[in-house]
């Protein structure tokens, strides 16, 4: 069975079609792309996959579970994390709470054993935050743990986000424009990082992107949508002598 | 001069905080031996009753104009001066000769001792200081309790409006709910009134059951914190303002509705509450429970907000929307950040009408909201320390500040106004004690062991 | 059928002097995405304002109908001062400011009117020396279809004054160009000015707007409940704040909608209360079944009826 299934997702913005008839069939271990013109509608899939948008229409599936209706936490839960087109971690927290808090789901005890500082409390913090330490220590990024975020350098706040999303442990991870904002150096080093962390984490990945370097570089497969429609798909080398999505891309007289 | 400075903060730094407190017991037995006397012999006509400055301020001429008020200023200052060399003597100087010879002691016993054990012989002694210094002058058990009940009134909204980042301004509301809920089952149970008659119980279970009373107004209000948290999911800033402001209102107009129980004239009989209880053990009860209620809400916050459950409060206040796709269970959250807040403000609620001994519902309304979230932005968002901190100069203030009548409020307001635009991160700006100044400096806790690999949490 | 008419033109009266202070709320919230906590204060400034411009003009034998005219426009022009220069003061220092900030202040600004009143003035109430013939508070019945119907022409009066000044808002937020700057700024407050639109002066234009619409409805509201005290703005502007709400904070035709709304509301829940079987509805219920319906719509229709949400991008 496909780790992710989405069946002709349509979704609408008041009058707005954001999306139309969107189907994907994802297996495990793949890692793939989603491009398109802005606007297109891209983070607008990722936001309905997460469960941040209810679908007008559609399905949703991981691993033969329905994700519709479900409230983001849930679906983050059941195995799906993400990072954001614009950085969204919690500014005025250190590095490290930031990955703490992201293991909310994963915590087994409750208010009353927080208050009183009980045996299972404090043996779950202690996990929590080794946890947390290992997965910094994995992306050499452990001195930092007690920086507050908003400190940091832009590039470490990427790898952070990542850090964080891994922290929920994901069997999918959808990447919002990873690279953004990248000179092609830091974009190599982040494609190893990529698929280190598909093999490490054992991981299915579905990338946003609109660097082709990206695309080019990592993607099996990809899914071109425009308008909220889906104009192409296919390996890299197929996509790339696509005109439909060259009209796209480029316009008509750029053919 | 600056050397000077430095050898003064030297000596002050190498004096615990045990040490400290033992020396203010001291100084408040000096007080009992000498101070009238003292007082007397200086001009102060006996011991002052809050360290001189609401006498110095009574001195001002408030009914004669601008004219009248500035001619009587050097009669203030005139009592300035010898009310500070009162403190200085009767407080300064017995609290540091006698800390500093208790240092060594003090430090030895805090490193060999457990840490619990420590931590109690602090809370032992700072009460003992409360009861010494405050049963003195009948006024100042008045105006501690008053500070007790201000810190929890701040460090639990607190945790909506600094922690959470919400705003909310109704606290006074979940106040109401419980002093009222708290009065009744007291009064009707130990006390004979018009409302309820004959006491029920005896009175040797006033002394079990009331902290127990106390607890059931917190959990009423913490009911009554639920009709904001619900709303809380689906508005947030400006509009979740309106919704507590109006639950605000709509408590205190449902109370004055209620005849029965006083409706806007009020409800008492807790002084005779009191009375019973005292009449079974004489000791301040309710200086007691107001200390006790000060730690545990101070104690249950901290550790609900150092949890990584508890962080969850700070992520929805960063980021909602990525808390909730963190895994954060928000509405959840939300709700328990809400409850447990409302709970600590029922529970000031039922301390705070048990001192007073009357309770009307007008005491309820948005101005105590607003003296709670001027309590909140003063001390600093997201700090404890700052609500502590600020509950005690508010409280202060404005008992200090009673003789100027109605401008004392114009100043509170003021205060709120220059804050938001001068230093919107209120005192502490978000930090707390330990951020500047070590637990072991202090001596509660005991010098960390060298370990190997992690450091032990600081938490 | 004569009873009803009788609340029905209380309740457009009592609506229209909500509708008025709604609208100062609602232009404000417009243009700043601010609730001016302090605008019920204003409201109270304005009637006291009045007072005292009354108490100048009667004693130097003003009478009707100059004195009424002139206590409402000079107290509408001395209001829209104060409003004006609260802005100035409090609000504009904090235009780069969290939210959070100028609400507090907000409501600060409201607290310290309220006192500074209440220090300067004492917290009895005043009576508004009288400024209308007495024979305008007078019931006066007509007869309509068989019906004995009574009315008084203050109330008429109220509403005729109040529909007059609502057009006149209308005009010139729809007619004029400050009006349309006024709509753009609530858009985009950054883009504006770069299009060489004086944003401050059009802010002060807000507030002048609003102000001396709350001063008009405190004139008339002290003419009609002779009493004035410090908390005016703290039982009557709440409540229009309310109004504004309900109807959709933002949203001129939501501040007037809202007002009415909001007049019916409390007039018949008291009306009601005189049949025997709701008699426990009297007018200490008046003003919880107000908040109760904020509470309400707040929940249901958090924009309120008029009002458009504003979506945030995940």
């Amino acid at each position: 069975m496909p780790l992710l299934q989405i069946n002709h997702l349509t979704h609408f913005f008041g009058g707005l079609r954001a999306v139309y008839d969107f189907n994907l069939n994802l297996e495990k271990g793949e890692l793939i792309g989603l491009i398109g013109p802005n606007g297109a509608g891209k983070t607008t899939i990722f936001n309905l996959v997460t469960g941040a948008y209810r679908p007008s229409q559609g399905d949703i599936r991981l691993n033969g579970d329905s994700l519709v209706g479900l409230r983001p936490h849930q679906i983050t839960a059941k195995g799906i994390g993400r990072t954001f087109q614009t950085i969204r971690l919690w500014n005025n927290l250190s590095v490290l709470d930031n990955i703490r808090i992201a293991q909310f789901a994963q915590i087994r005890y409750g208010v009353v054993d927080s208050i009183l500082h009980t045996r299972r409390y404090r043996d779950e913090e202690k996990e929590i935050k080794k946890r947390s330490l290992e997965l910094l220590e994995v992306f050499e990024l452990r001195h930092l743990a007690d920086e507050i975020v908003a400190n940091l350098p832009y590039g470490q706040q990427r790898e952070v986000e990542i850090v964080r999303a891994l922290a929920t442990k994901p069997r999918l991870l959808l990447l919002d424009e990873p690279a953004a904002g990248m000179n092609p150096g830091e974009i190599d080093t982040l494609l190893k990082l990529i698929q280190w962390i598909r093999e490490e984490f054992d991981l299915t990945i579905w990338i946003i992107e609109h660097q082709m370097r990206v695309i080019m570089g990592i993607c099996e497969r990809i899914k071109v949508i425009d308008f909220g429609e889906t104009i192409a798909e296919g390996t890299p080398a197929e996509i790339q002598s696509n005109p439909r999505v060259l009209k796209a891309y480029l316009g008509e007289e750029g053919i | 001069m600056a050397q000077l400075l430095g050898r003064i903060k030297e000596f002050l730094g190498r004096i615990p905080l045990l040490a400290y407190l033992l020396g203010f017991l001291a100084a408040t037995g000096v007080e009992i031996v000498a101070g009238q006397a003292f007082g007397l012999l200086i001009g102060l006509g006996g011991v002052p009753a809050f360290f001189g400055v609401t006498a110095a301020l009574s001195r001002l001429n408030m009914d004669g104009g601008l004219g009248g008020l500035l001619l009587s200023i050097p009669s203030m200052l005139l009592y300035i001066v010898p009310a500070l060399v009162y403190d200085v003597v009767i407080y300064g100087l017995p609290t540091l000769l006698v800390g500093r010879v208790l240092a060594k002691p003090v430090r030895w016993f805090t490193s060999t001792l457990p840490e619990w054990l420590t931590g109690l012989v602090h809370m032992v002694t700072l009460f003992l200081s409360m009861w010494v210094w405050g049963g003195l002058v009948g006024y100042r058990l008045l105006v501690v309790m008053y500070i007790g009940v201000n810190i929890i009134m701040a460090s639990s909204l607190n945790l909506i409006n600094g922690y959470m980042g919400e705003f909310s301004c109704g606290h006074a509301g979940f106040m109401a709910v419980g002093a009222y809920v708290s009065s009744l089952l007291t009064v009707w149970l130990f006390t004979q009134d018009d409302v309820f008659g004959a006491p029920v119980l005896g009175a040797g279970w006033s002394i079990i059951l009331f902290p127990l009373i106390l607890i059931v107004g917190g959990i009423a209000a913490g009911i009554a914190g639920l009709l904001v948290a619900f709303p809380s999911f689906k508005t947030r800033g400006d509009y979740l303002a309106i919704v507590t402001i109006s639950v605000n209102f709509i408590i205190k107009s449902a109370i004055e509705n209620i005849e029965k129980i006083g409706g806007p004239r009020g409800f008492m009989g807790m002084k005779g509450v009191l009375r019973t209880m005292t009449s079974v053990i004489n000791v301040p009860w309710l200086l007691i429970w107001t200390f006790i209620g000060v730690l545990i809400t101070l104690v249950v916050i901290h550790n609900f907000v150092s949890s990584t459950k508890g962080k969850g409060v700070v992520a929805i206040r960063e980021d909602e929307i990525a808390a909730e796709l963190m895994s954060v269970n928000t509405r959840h959250t939300k709700v328990l950040a809400f409850t447990i807040s409302s709970f600590f403000a029922g529970v000031a609620g039922g301390l705070f009408a048990h001192v007073l001994g009357y309770i009307n519902p007008s005491t309820f309304t948005i101005f105590k909201s607003t003296e709670a979230l001027v309590m909140v932005y003063l001390g600093g968002m997201g700090s404890l320390t700052g609500s502590v901190l600020s509950a005690g100069i508010f409280t202060v203030a404005m008992e200090a500040l009673r003789p100027l009548e109605v401008w004392k409020k114009v100043l509170v307001w003021l205060m709120l106004i220059l804050l938001m635009m001068y230093r919107r991160e209120g005192i502490m700006g978000g930090k707390e004690l330990t951020d500047f100044i070590s637990l072991e400096r202090l001596g509660l806790r005991r010098p960390a062991k060298e370990v190997k690999g992690y450091a032990p949490a600081a938490d | 059928m004569a009873f009803f008419f009788q609340q029905l033109l209380n309740a457009v009266q009592l609506g229209s002097i909500y509708a008025l202070i709604a609208l100062g709320y609602t232009l404000v919230y417009g243009v700043l995405l601010l609730i001016n906590f302090a605008h019920g204060d204003i409201f109270m400034a304005g009637a006291f304002i009045g007072y005292f411009v009354a108490t100048f003009l009667v004693g130097h034998g003003v009478g009707w109908p100059w004195g009424f005219i002139l206590t409402l426009l000079f107290s509408m022009a001395f209001t829209a001062m104060l409003g004006v220069g609260i802005e100035r003061v409090a609000y504009r220092p904090l235009r780069t400011a969290p939210r959070l900030s100028v609400v507090v202040t907000a409501l600060g600004v409201g607290l310290l009117l309220e006192h500074i009143t209440l220090g300067a003035l004492g917290a009895s109430r005043r009576n508004l020396p009288p400024l209308l013939p007495e024979t305008w508070k007078q019931p006066v019945e007509i007869s309509i279809l068989g019906e004995n119907l009574n009315f008084t022409w203050l109330k008429v009066l109220i509403i005729v004054i109040s529909l007059l000044l609502m057009i006149i808002l209308q005009i010139i937020v729809r007619r004029t160009k400050a009006g349309m700057a006024m709509r753009a700024i609530s858009y985009d407050k950054f883009a504006v000015p770069l299009m060489g639109v004086p944003v401050d002066r059009i802010i002060a234009l807000t507030f002048i707007l609003g102000s001396s619409l709350a001063a008009a409805a405190g004139v008339m509201y002290a003419v009609q409940y002779p009493v004035i005290e410090p908390y005016m703005g703290l039982l009557v502007g709440w409540q229009a704040f309310i109004a504004a709400v309900v109807g959709g904070i933002g949203d001129i035709r939501g501040a007037m909608v809202g007002g009415f709304i909001l007049g019916f509301v409390q007039i018949f829940v008291v009306a009601l209360g005189q049949f025997p079987a709701l008699s426990f509805l009297s007018s200490t219920y008046r003003d919880l079944v107000a908040y109760a319906l904020l509470l309400i719509i707040l929940v249901v229709r958090p924009t309120g009826i008029f009002g458009v949400a504003r979506r945030q991008k995940v």
